[in-house]
């Protein structure tokens, strides 16, 4: 394989997670409207988790981490998204019973900068500001394929996982549960006076998208061996909702567009600027400051996104009319 | 079943020092068309939001079909059958004016994750039901040539009827309607008059506040009035139109079509 | 002991800067997650005057202040309000104040680089009060805040403008309805909330003697705290906050690995929003 044809493989890959990603947070934004700024650190709690199922004893390398079960990883996966849809229950249960959207916000951010201090500078849990790093690759111990064909593999596999939590995506929100969800978003106050328990309705959104975050980051983690802090500092929760935003909220194919169109396009694409010598961080601020302003320009030009939310209608027969004979309001 | 659908008692609230609701007490019979008149500042919102749980009841009580609701959660009042509607219109605009009846139908199954997860076939089952269910009360209040438009794109008059659809869609036992006729085509208005009637021989009770007595007049069988957040005095209109203090109390007479204010 | 005069330090800062967020928030109600970024600009802006033109160091503060004080204007002007006037839900404002967010803070790292920079001041010898021990500068830096509260204060009270805020922060209807031009006060609350946003970065830089970019993210949080302990609206309850998480985050830096000092700070606000959203000096009507 030549190295376009292993870069591309790679990039597909990156294309899987962040569908994964921007769904996940479709789930708790898009359909249900929870404002989780704080999206990242459940992508961080799954990578975590998964590493160190996975992984071999801390003992055998010079790293320093919790764990190390050496577990085959589609059973790591499973676990670093029930792990996350815990920590989302908790922080959920707590905070969406009360808080309006700004302050919700502010506790979210907080909590994640709480997780993040914690595992950078606590180095015996994850290792710390180092990164977790010699995970092993899923299945390769058994298929033994040379780096070039478990690429192939991992593409196949993460793409049969994608198409899966695509799916299931798009069954939830077009159920009648997607609709609870949809109702809380638009007005709960009145859900509620229906009888819809708003607490229960958006904490299985937020528990969700928490498991689809940790699929995410389960599968990164896989891929390429490692994870440290500055992967998932807070601002990049912000690139998936651009990508939410842009590809357009509460649809299944809008997040796959947007996923493509930012974190996969856009921030593949602005990698290759020169780097300036004297400020070796001035790509990634102009990407960031574009970020920021595709963002602004979205809401503005385009709330909807390029894909809205497909109007639901009946697809089935409908019964004759009753007839009462009154022409319609 | 209890003859009273609704008791309050002694149910008082307070906006920092200021008394809304002071010691109200009445109550509803099951199966009436009961209305809620009093000028403006009386609590006669204010107290529909306590009853539905909008607003917490800390002091009083509520009883409702023989279940004591105040202090509860709104959902789990709305959950036993009590449904309200709002003064202005609350229509969940993002959905379809279908979609706004197919939400509000109780005790879905196919709202439970596992459902939806691993039985498909529940919710799609239930929503088939339910949308013709919907057509037909959508029909009811003409609408049903606008089931598949964004109810945010409704005319005011519009959102006023799919307000009352909506609300007769959730399966009530006691509908609880906060100035149903406001913002309604007087043309219209016998109709719904019509309607309300049908929906009380089907067994619903209703408790509607309003301030248009015309039609309180023709439709309801008993009307409360309230004042300085408490029940005034009670009974069929004609009779409070002679009644002193419910006249003191609307500063100098009640009138025939007294417009909304 | 010491570090009880860290904290009226810090406790200091974190004063100018909560009062200019709860200012803001309580005349807008709108949480500006870019605050963050208004303070690491005033900073930055204050070096460049300072150390790049070699202007005294307190003339570039002040100059800086009021730039940001510009800059936080200029934000609302042209991109905040133009939502507000299409009545944006309050969510989608949020996120725009994200996106703000990552313009300024980006900016601000694309133009200065992400270096470690320090001001160009003269060498400070620690003098005592009592059992504390302070550099000159950071005797100033309390004389400032202090200055600069009664400043609000008297703003506040004495004036007209004053007055307006402070209708405004109950009821913006209201406000109007009885005469206010919400608008122009709209654009002084945030000039104001900017320049005393550049004030707290440039001491804060100050006391911190180096900074980078992440100096304003680092303490966005601490301020969102003091805002809320101290009631959103309530300049008074914003100082009281400040001062008790200021000594809060240094006294317990003594105990607990120092990296965890803001982490406190976060764990105090969560647990006031969860127990008692509207913040422990209550406030009338903003909740």
């Amino acid at each position: 394989m030549d190295q376009l044809g292993y870069y591309l493989a790679t990039l597909v890959v990156y294309f899987f997670i962040y569908n994964i990603l921007v769904w996940g947070l479709n789930m708790q934004f898009g359909v249900a409207g929870i404002l989780d700024f704080t999206y990242i650190t459940f992508f961080a709690i799954g990578a975590y988790t998964a590493g160190v199922l996975t992984a071999g004893p801390a003992s055998a390398t010079n790293q320093h981490y919790i764990l190390g079960l050496s577990w085959p990883f589609l059973v790591a996966m499973v676990v670093a998204a029930l792990v996350a849809a815990v920590a989302g229950l908790a922080l959920g249960g707590v905070a969406l019973r009360r808080l309006r959207s700004d302050y919700l916000a502010i506790v979210m951010v907080s909590v994640g900068t709480i997780v993040f201090d914690l595992i950078a500078n606590n180095p015996n849990l994850f290792n710390g500001n180092d990164g977790l790093g010699g995970v092993p690759s899923p299945f390769n111990d058994i298929l033994q394929l040379d780096p070039n064909t478990y690429l192939y593999f991992f593409v196949a596999f993460s793409g049969v996982i994608m198409v899966g939590l695509g799916l299931l995506s798009h069954r939830l929100t077009s159920s009648p549960l997607g609709r609870a969800m949809r109702a809380m978003r638009e007005d709960l106050e009145v859900a509620e006076a229906f009888g819809k328990n708003s607490v229960r309705i958006r904490l299985i959104a937020m528990m969700i998208g928490c498991a689809y975050a940790a699929i995410g980051g389960a599968l990164l983690i896989a891929f390429i061996s490692a994870i440290s802090p500055s992967g998932w500092l807070p601002p990049e929760t912000f690139v998936i909702f651009a990508a939410l935003l842009i590809g357009g909220r509460a649809n299944t194919l809008g997040s796959v567009l947007g996923a493509l169109l930012i974190p996969v396009i856009f921030v593949e694409a602005t990698r290759f600027l020169p780097k300036s010598p004297s400020n070796p961080e001035l790509g990634a601020a102009l990407r960031n400051v574009a970020i920021g302003a595709l963002i602004i320009a979205s809401l503005w030009f385009r709330p909807q996104g390029l894909l809205p939310e497909r109007r639901w209608r009946w697809k089935g027969p409908l019964p004759a009319r009753g007839g009462q004979g009154i022409p319609d309001a | 079943m209890p003859d009273n659908i609704l008791e309050i008692d002694r149910v008082t609230h307070a906006f920092g020092g200021l008394k809304a609701v002071d010691g109200c007490t009445f109550s509803v019979k099951r199966g009436s068309i009961t209305a809620l008149i009093g000028p403006n500042g009386a609590g006669k919102t204010t107290l529909v939001n306590l009853v539905a749980g909008a607003l917490k009841c800390r002091i009083g009580s509520i009883v409702f079909d023989g279940a004591v609701i105040s202090g509860r959660p709104s959902f789990q009042i709305g959950q036993r059958g009590l449904i309200r509607t709002f003064q202005i219109s609350r229509e969940l605009g993002n959905l379809t004016v279908l979609e706004n009846l197919l939400v509000v139908v109780p005790h879905q199954r196919g709202e439970g994750l596992l459902n939806t997860i691993f039985r498909p076939a529940i919710g799609r089952n239930e929503t088939r039901i339910n949308v013709a269910k919907a057509l037909g009360v959508l029909d009811t209040f003409r609408l049903y040539g606008h089931r598949d438009e964004y109810a945010k794109n409704l005319s005011g008059g519009q959102k006023r009827l799919l307000e009352l659809a909506r609300a007769v869609m959730a399966e009530p036992k006691l509908l609880l309607l906060d100035e149903p006729m406001a913002s309604i085509n007087p043309a219209l208005v016998a109709q719904i008059a019509v309607r309300f009637q049908a929906l009380r021989d089907a067994g619903i009770t209703l408790l509607m506040v309003e301030h248009n007595l015309s039609a309180v007049d023709e439709v309801c069988d008993d009307v409360v009035v309230m004042a300085e957040g408490r029940a005034l005095a009670r009974g069929r209109l004609a009779e409070l139109r002679l009644n002193e203090a419910v006249v003191r109390a609307y500063l100098g007479g009640v009138h025939a079509n007294r417009p909304a204010g | 002991m010491l570090a009880i005069g860290f904290g009226l330090v810090t406790a200091s800062v974190l004063a100018i800067a909560a009062v200019g967020l709860t200012l803001q928030v309580g005349v807008t109600n709108l949480v500006n997650f870019a605050f963050a970024d208004f303070l690491t600009l005033g900073a930055y802006l204050a070096w460049s005057m300072n150390v790049g033109w070699h202007l005294n160091f307190w003339l570039a503060a002040a100059l800086a202040s009021l730039g940001v004080g510009v800059v936080a204007v200029a934000a609302n002007i042209l991109v905040i309000r133009p939502f507000l006037r299409r009545r944006t839900p309050l969510v989608f404002l949020l996120i725009v104040t994200i996106g703000l967010s990552l313009i300024l803070g980006n900016l601000n790292l694309a133009i200065w680089g992400s270096g470690y920079r320090s001001f160009d001041l003269p060498n400070q010898q620690p003098f005592h009060v009592g059992p504390m021990q302070f550099t000159s500068d950071q005797f100033l830096i309390i004389g400032i805040s202090i200055a600069a509260m009664l400043g609000i204060r008297l703003l506040l009270s004495r004036t007209r403008l004053g007055k307006a805020m402070r209708s405004m922060s109950d009821s913006v209807e209201l406000a109007r309805a009885s005469g206010i031009d919400t608008d122009r006060v709209t654009h002084v609350v945030w000039m104001l909330s900017g320049t005393l946003a550049g004030l707290a970065g440039v001491v804060l830089a100050l006391n911190l003697t180096t900074f980078d970019t992440g100096l304003g993210a680092n303490i966005l949080f601490v301020i969102f705290a003091a805002m809320i302990l101290g009631g959103v609206g309530s300049p008074s309850g914003a100082i009281l906050a400040a001062v008790v998480l200021g000594l809060a985050t240094e006294v317990s830096a003594v105990v607990v690995n120092s990296a965890y000092k803001n982490d406190i700070a976060f764990l105090a606000l969560v647990a006031v929003l969860l127990i008692r959203p509207q913040g422990i000096v209550r406030m009338a009507g903003k909740n």
